[in-house]
């Protein structure tokens, strides 16, 4: 702890006012109070004394009561596979070997794009990074279809990140397309010829709006 | 009659270093101040003293250049030795170096049906000149009451539930007579009643339970059961245009000992508190003290917080400070300026909180004391959770919606949402307990400083 904790307190100065690398201070900061809960003590006048809890130990919290959701969808998605292709006799093991093949890279996509976004527009508006991201970055996937391409995974939550910062954007899509969505993006033709939505892209266009 | 009150929301916060219920007398401090930052609603004020001037017990020190009968006098005799200014020469306190024997200004005194057949006007004029008025502090807003004012009712709260705060019952031991003289003073100034509203499970100190001309209201539950404004909300609640005014039972015995002795007497018990003190106790002294004499020697460690008053509410004041005007308490805390890895995560039954939250188990045992320190373990963030501010504010106030009106200086929601109801030592819970780590009673005193200039 001491390596690490001196190891950050060397570079630190570089990220602060009139540093080399000043703009990319919240990033260091993030990842500062990531490792290390901060030393600041309450002010002079105030309360004195704080509750334990903040927001990270918060939405650790929510996430941890989200793991057994996200455990048994991935066995879940293991067990219609093999219902689906007739192989009634599958381990557990497999299941679960099936749905984390599937479900996991969407968790990863989801939770790589919004820290990035993130990171990116604390950088460019000079804020901290927030911890609310922790939870979306859970809740993406458990709405998403398992079959769904990772590069919609990455777009929708570009778009619920980034509309959190600019509402401008979401706007301009709408603006754009008049309301009337027409391709592959939000619907697709399954093995009967019907068509279904991606009833999550719905979703995620009404969370950035 | 009085009521009994049952109070279901709260969270009282067991800290480690009660005080050991013994009152010592040790040498007395040298130097005493009186801080004029102690007192909300001052406009100006203006100081009548020198460096060098001799002053007694009673003497004035400095008054309010907007309500210039409004006097605030020394707490012992001696000589000004300091007239200490801010940024922009405010004034931030005046020094004195006390004598070793006390001398007292010379009021005039009463006897008890004197008191009774006295004019409300000489009553007030006693107060104002004496520098007890201070004491009164009016509700809405929480400022110095206006003696221009007759307030619906007074209030008095004879017990204080904040952290390591000290027994009333010791504080107040043998001054029955005083605080009945007191009680009978007040009953004069106001057009209702005068309400003592005391805790039903402690045992009453006769000096509460044997009063007369008074209601005696009994009040149960968590903290802030011993907050005024909460006791006012349950018995009788403030709408626009009403006036209340508030004051501690030492105001009152003070006020007693003024009209009974003709003096005024600044003496009061002090209890030094805290995990980092060798020998939390009770100490005789009078306001303002240096708290210098009473640490020497009594701390656990270097690195401490000291703050004047309770660890909700109270001022940080250092180790060569001064207690604040309105103090009973010096509260001595550990400073946690310190690193935790991954402190955000790691479990821990020593940490206190109010949540249930993962890895915080202090719920499980909530009369065990705990040592806190003064991190902030977090750092400020905007608005996230929401109900938890209600569950800790036993009042029939918003709060969460409250702090947002005023960040948003919206008047009418405020007026609306309750804010002549409250003031900072009534959210004080609310601020501890916040995830989002905001300064709780200092957005509320913006606000209640907005609604009452505008």
């Amino acid at each position: 702890m001491n390596f690490l904790r001196n190891q950050l307190d060397k570079v630190k100065h570089s990220f602060e006012k009139g540093g080399k690398l000043e703009k990319y201070y919240y990033a260091y900061e993030a990842l500062d109070t990531f490792l290390f809960a901060p030393n600041t003590t309450n002010d002079s006048k105030g309360v004195q004394i704080r509750d334990a809890i903040d927001l990270k130990r918060l939405m650790m919290t929510v996430i941890v009561a989200m793991v057994p959701c996200l455990l048994f969808g991935i066995w879940n998605v293991g067990h219609q596979h093999f219902l689906a292709i007739g192989q009634a006799g599958a381990t557990l093991g497999d299941k679960i070997l099936v749905g984390a093949i599937q479900v996991l890279p969407i968790v990863v996509v989801s939770y790589g794009v919004g820290l990035g976004i993130e990171f990116v527009f604390a950088i460019l508006r000079k804020h901290p990074v927030n911890e609310g991201f922790l939870v979306t970055g859970m809740l993406i996937p458990l709405v998403m279809p398992p079959d769904i391409p990772l590069w919609q995974v990455a777009v929708a939550t570009a778009f619920a990140d980034a509309a959190r910062y600019s509402i401008v954007a979401s706007r301009c899509c709408y603006g754009f397309c008049g309301g009337n969505w027409k391709g592959s993006i939000w619907r697709y033709r399954n093995e009967r010829s019907e068509y279904c939505t991606y009833g999550t892209s719905i979703f995620i266009f009404c969370l950035s709006n | 009659m009085g009521k009994f009150i049952r109070l279901k929301k709260g969270f009282t916060i067991n800290l480690k270093g009660k005080a050991a219920p013994k009152v010592v007398e040790i040498e007395q401090p040298e130097t005493f101040v009186i801080k004029p930052t102690d007192f909300q609603g001052l406009y100006i004020p203006k100081p009548v003293v020198n460096v060098g001037d001799t002053v007694k017990a009673g003497s004035p020190l400095f008054h309010d250049k907007k309500h210039g009968n409004v006097i605030y006098t020394s707490p012992v005799s001696g000589e000004v030795v300091e007239v200490k200014r801010g940024e922009k020469r405010k004034l931030l306190e005046i020094k004195i170096l006390a004598d070793k024997k006390i001398e007292h200004v010379q009021f005039k005194k009463y006897s008890v049906s004197e008191i009774a057949n006295l004019p409300v006007a000489d009553v007030k004029g006693q107060l104002l000149n004496s520098g007890i008025w201070p004491s009164l502090i009016q509700r809405p807003y929480g400022v110095i009451a206006d003696p221009a004012d007759t307030p619906k009712a007074i209030h008095i709260s004879a017990f204080d539930s904040h952290p390591l705060a000290p027994d009333y019952n010791i504080l107040f031991k043998g001054q029955d007579q005083y605080f009945q003289i007191g009680v009978d003073v007040l009953k004069k100034l106001t057009s209702g009643a005068v309400h003592i509203n005391t805790h039903a499970s402690n045992e009453i100190s006769t000096v509460f339970s044997q009063v007369k001309n008074a209601e005696v209201n009994k009040f149960s539950g968590q903290h802030p059961v011993g907050c005024v404004g909460v006791q006012i909300h349950h018995l009788d609640p403030i709408n626009k245009g009403d006036i209340v005014w508030t004051i501690n039972p030492l105001g009152v015995i003070q006020i007693g000992k003024l009209f009974a002795n003709g003096i005024y007497d600044a003496s009061r018990i002090v209890a030094l508190v805290g995990s980092e003190v060798k020998n939390p106790q009770y100490y005789k002294t009078y306001t303002g003290a240096s708290v210098k004499k009473f640490i020497e020697n009594n701390l656990n460690n270097d690195h401490v917080r000291v703050i004047s008053g309770n660890p909700l509410t109270g001022t940080t004041i250092g180790k060569e400070g001064y207690v604040g005007y309105f103090d009973h308490q010096i509260s001595i805390l550990p400073e946690g300026d310190y690193y935790e890895f991954i402190g955000w995560i790691t479990p821990g039954a020593r940490k206190v909180s109010f949540h249930r939250s993962l890895g915080l188990f202090s719920f499980l045992s909530p009369n065990k004391e705990r040592v806190v320190d003064t991190n902030t373990h977090g750092e400020p963030r905007a608005f996230v959770q929401t109900g938890v501010f209600e569950q800790v504010t036993p009042m029939d106030v918003l709060p969460t919606q409250l702090i947002k009106s005023i960040l948003a200086e919206d008047i009418d929601e405020m007026e609306a949402l309750g804010i002549y109801e409250v003031i900072e030592e009534d959210f004080a819970l609310c601020e501890f307990v916040d995830v989002s780590k905001h300064k709780v009673q200092e957005i509320l005193r913006d606000g209640l400083e907005l609604v009452r200039n505008s």
